[in-house]
């Protein structure tokens, strides 16, 4: 837990916004280009989590959310 | 299981005052990519955008196969308001004999034969088999399931915070999962930070299938079903920061915790020196036993602690490069940790190269790696204290490499179809995070897919 806390702490500085430099509205024509997208096909990275969820144990991160499976 | 994007900013915002052109440049200036219910669908306002998806999944050795069709629909309606619904159709099958180590099915093996056993398998060695059987399918065993997943999600956005409801329904005939998402964020810095939190519950139900569609349910030797209820409670909390014109991160923490039924309800664990000295016989007085498995008292269902806290810590990093036709660079890391003493990290990177002709091309590698649970073991040398037996191949400490490609192309403007592989391959000698594991669980995947993308 040690550790989560830390990162939290570090999730919290860095919402501040202190660590980068303002990126202006017409600066962003690069960020927004789908290939730039955190998840570019929601659909084939939902199979691809729920396959890895069913061959390993670990879960989380990317978002809340959906119930769990019986991949017996 | 059906994610809901943790993060997210939809930024894009409808302006009639401004002329078509500049209004135009300013809602793609302004967004944030892939954040957004519709993310991945590049949708303009009031439109509708329809996905479909069908895979083919297959584990090496004939152990498990699935198919699976999906179809999402999403609408963005003035700009501010989201609707999209998912639905997921698998076929899942495997497995013929559960005591031919040739046509091992299902997703899990096994327990392993102790040392001495007579039944089948050479005596004094270390074997195993299959004594799981999956859903239903024969006295031999074998798997086949059907699921049926459909999830509906809303989001409206007011002013710099977004709010998002999900909900949905998975069943399968041997589980059912109902669950209720609620997220938000909320931009600041000038967009240039999005802080994320979301909440999420499932109620789960699991049995072990013993029959006409999962009707009929298999019993411990006491007579009371096997499988129960399982409660889960998700929070996330997150962040997205800009970094430059061409990069931005993300940084996510999410913890569940869940109690009620988490054992595995088709599986059984074998352990040796039992009292009485095993073998065949009657049925054991010391573990909780299924009846299907209760031909030796060596035999222990599956039993794992019932409740489970679950934490990871997510770090995701994009990159544009203008130089190369804006080919996108992704980096993610994500270290896991829960209260069954499983640590594991995930290392995946990602290319999307914009092609000539109107395609893209998608390259991925991606590496796991695990430590067992604190109560896996492959055979148990004597009873334990705790009453807790598993041999899941999944509370494994094991290493894991995949890598994938896909190739996507706009036939007509506003309809798009692709296609993709991805490779899997287990090791338990791939793993570095210690603990107890098998070869004998090694096995490989391939799954293949087509999609089409069509907006309206």
């Amino acid at each position: 837990m040690f550790w989560f806390r830390v990162v939290l702490v570090g999730l919290l500085s860095l919402g501040s916004g202190g660590c980068a430099t303002p990126v202006k509205p017409w600066e962003r024509g690069l960020l927004a280009k789908p290939q730039m997208a955190l998840t570019p096909d929601t659909q084939h990275f939902n199979l691809m989590q729920h396959t890895y969820l069913s061959k390993e144990t670990s879960a989380g991160g990317y978002g809340v959310g959906g119930g769990g499976c019986g991949c017996n | 299981m059906v994610l809901v994007g943790g993060v997210v900013a939809v930024t894009k915002r409808k302006s009639k005052r401004k002329a078509p052109k500049l209004a135009a440049f300013t809602a793609a200036a302004l967004a944030i990519p892939g954040m957004s219910l519709a993310d991945g669908m590049d949708l303009k306002p009031e439109s509708l955008g329809l996905d479909g998806a069908y895979s083919n999944y297959q584990e090496s050795h004939g152990r498990m196969s699935v198919m699976a069709i999906q179809s999402d629909a999403a609408l963005q309606w003035a700009g501010d308001l989201n609707f999209k619904v998912n639905t997921v159709l698998d076929y899942i099958g495997g497995g013929s004999d559960p005591m031919n180590q040739s046509l091992i099915g299902g997703a899990s093996p096994v327990f392993y034969w102790g040392k001495g056993n007579t039944y089948g398998k050479k005596t004094g060695e270390l074997e195993y088999s299959q004594a799981t059987h999956g859903a239903y399918k024969g006295l031999k065993g074998g798997i086949f399931d059907q699921r049926l997943s459909v999830s509906g999600q809303l989001s409206k956005k007011i002013d710099d915070l977004t709010l998002g409801v999900n909900g949905g329904n998975s069943t399968e005939w041997d589980y059912i999962s109902n669950f209720f998402n609620l997220d938000g964020t909320y931009d600041l810095n000038g967009k240039n930070t999005t802080l994320s939190t979301g909440f999420g519950y499932a109620s789960d139900t699991v049995w072990a299938d013993g029959g006409n569609q999962g009707q009929i349910h298999q019993t411990y030797t006491n007579g009371k079903d096997i499988g129960g209820n399982k409660n889960t409670y998700q929070a996330l909390l997150g962040v997205t920061q800009i970094i430059d014109r061409t990069s931005l991160l993300q940084a996510n923490m999410t913890v569940s915790n869940s109690s009620g039924f988490l054992s595995d309800p088709y599986k059984s664990a074998w352990v040796n020196n039992i009292p009485g000295g095993g073998g065949f016989g009657p049925q054991n007085t010391f573990c909780t036993q299924s009846a299907r498995f209760s031909f030796s008292p060596n035999l222990c269902a599956d039993t794992r602690p019932g409740t489970r806290t679950q934490e990871a810590v997510l770090i995701r990093y994009v990159k544009d490069f203008e130089e190369l036709n804006q080919a996108a660079l992704h980096l993610d890391y994500r270290f896991y940790s829960d209260s069954w003493n499983v640590d594991s990290h995930t290392f995946e990177a990602s290319w999307i190269q914009p092609l000539p002709y109107e395609m893209i091309l998608s390259p991925h590698v991606r590496y796991y790696t695990q430590r067992s649970s604190f109560f896996y073991q492959g055979v148990y040398e004597s009873p334990t204290a705790n009453g807790l037996y598993s041999s899941d191949y999944r509370l494994a400490s094991f290493g894991a490499v995949a890598g994938g490609v896909s190739l996507n192309k706009a036939i007509i403007p506003n309809f798009n179809v692709g296609a993709g592989i991805e490779l899997y391959d287990r090791s338990q000698g791939m793993g570095f995070m210690g603990g107890t594991g098998s070869a004998v669980d090694n096995y490989s995947f391939t799954l293949y897919s087509i999609n089409v993308n069509l907006k309206l």
